[in-house]
């Protein structure tokens, strides 16, 4: 993808040792085949999924809502053996919640396979999808000219709540049905980029 | 050399309601889902800045080279003052 970082490495848990990846711009068929198929197989997570927040997630649709709107941009990070680790969809002409007419990225859905969720799994088998995932967000948001700011929304979840407050995501308000807004301010993505070395 | 990402970040995070935190009166630019990264990235560059016009007499990226797309992308980054992100060279030896 034009001037984001397209490889990346994640931490593969079980064998204690580092994994390639690639980030992917996800079309219809990977959606359907490895996301809605692959993740949640008879006999194997799909028992574990009602619990999940993403019970009612259809990636293969979300996708198809990008054909016809090309400010979607459907990504996913996958390993060399074809798996897909991690999903996301954004939207480029996302708007500022925390100041008033800047632009920002909108991170729709963000999740990761179910087996590299602890939660589910232990010990999972990839770390590092969603944090790959996140930071392609804030790299699109930097290339577009919005300073770095992305916005999402949060489940309700203390684990996923303390991790974008560790990266300095600014927790804005927590909506009727608990689902809290988060944004990534400027400051907080330039240092994550510079962390990163993608940013002088 | 790739970036590592290796912390237990797992998110299950998201919401339906995508048209709230979205701005209205963009339009979206018409591109193929094919299209180039190039051409969607300047296509989108130019629908989300409106105030940036260029001098651009052919209104169909497709029919323009890479290179000139290139040399119009650096006048547009000048013009947003966006500094394209150094990334680690994409491959893995």
């Amino acid at each position: 993808m034009l001037g984001l970082p397209e490889r990346v490495t994640l931490k593969d848990v079980a064998n204690d040792c580092d994994c390639d990846a690639t980030i992917i711009r996800l079309d219809r068929k990977l959606a359907k085949l490895a996301v809605d198929g692959g993740w949640w197989k008879e006999g194997e997570y799909l028992s574990l999924r009602k619990g999940e927040g993403d019970k009612s997630w259809n990636w293969a649709h979300s996708v198809g809502e990008c054909r016809t709107d090309s400010f979607g941009e459907p990504l996913g990070i996958q390993t060399m053996d074809g798996e897909v680790q991690g999903a996301m969809i954004l939207w480029t002409d996302g708007k500022s919640i925390t100041e008033a007419g800047k632009p920002s990225i909108f991170v729709q859905y963000l999740a990761t396979a179910p087996w590299n969720r602890e939660w589910l799994v232990k010990p999972p088998k990839f770390r590092g999808a969603g944090s790959a995932l996140l930071f392609q967000a804030v790299c699109h948001s930097w290339n577009l000219g919005f300073d770095g700011r992305v916005t999402l929304l949060s489940n309700p979840s203390e684990r996923t709540r303390e991790f974008y407050k560790k990266r300095s995501l600014t927790q804005i308000s927590i909506a009727d049905d608990g689902m809290i807004e988060f944004e990534l301010e400027p400051p907080a993505a330039q240092r994550w980029l510079r962390d990163m070395g993608v940013l002088p | 050399m790739t970036i590592q990402f290796d912390d237990d970040f797992a998110p299950v995070t998201g919401t339906v309601d995508a048209a709230r935190y979205r701005r209205s009166g963009c339009v979206a630019p018409v591109l193929s889902y094919d299209a180039s990264d190039l051409d969607r990235h300047i296509s989108r560059l130019l629908a989300l800045h409106p105030d940036v016009t260029i001098a651009f007499r052919n209104q169909d990226l497709s029919q323009v080279d890479d290179q000139t797309k290139l040399a119009m992308l650096d006048g547009i980054n000048e013009l947003l003052v966006i500094q394209p992100l150094t990334v680690p060279a994409n491959d893995f030896a």
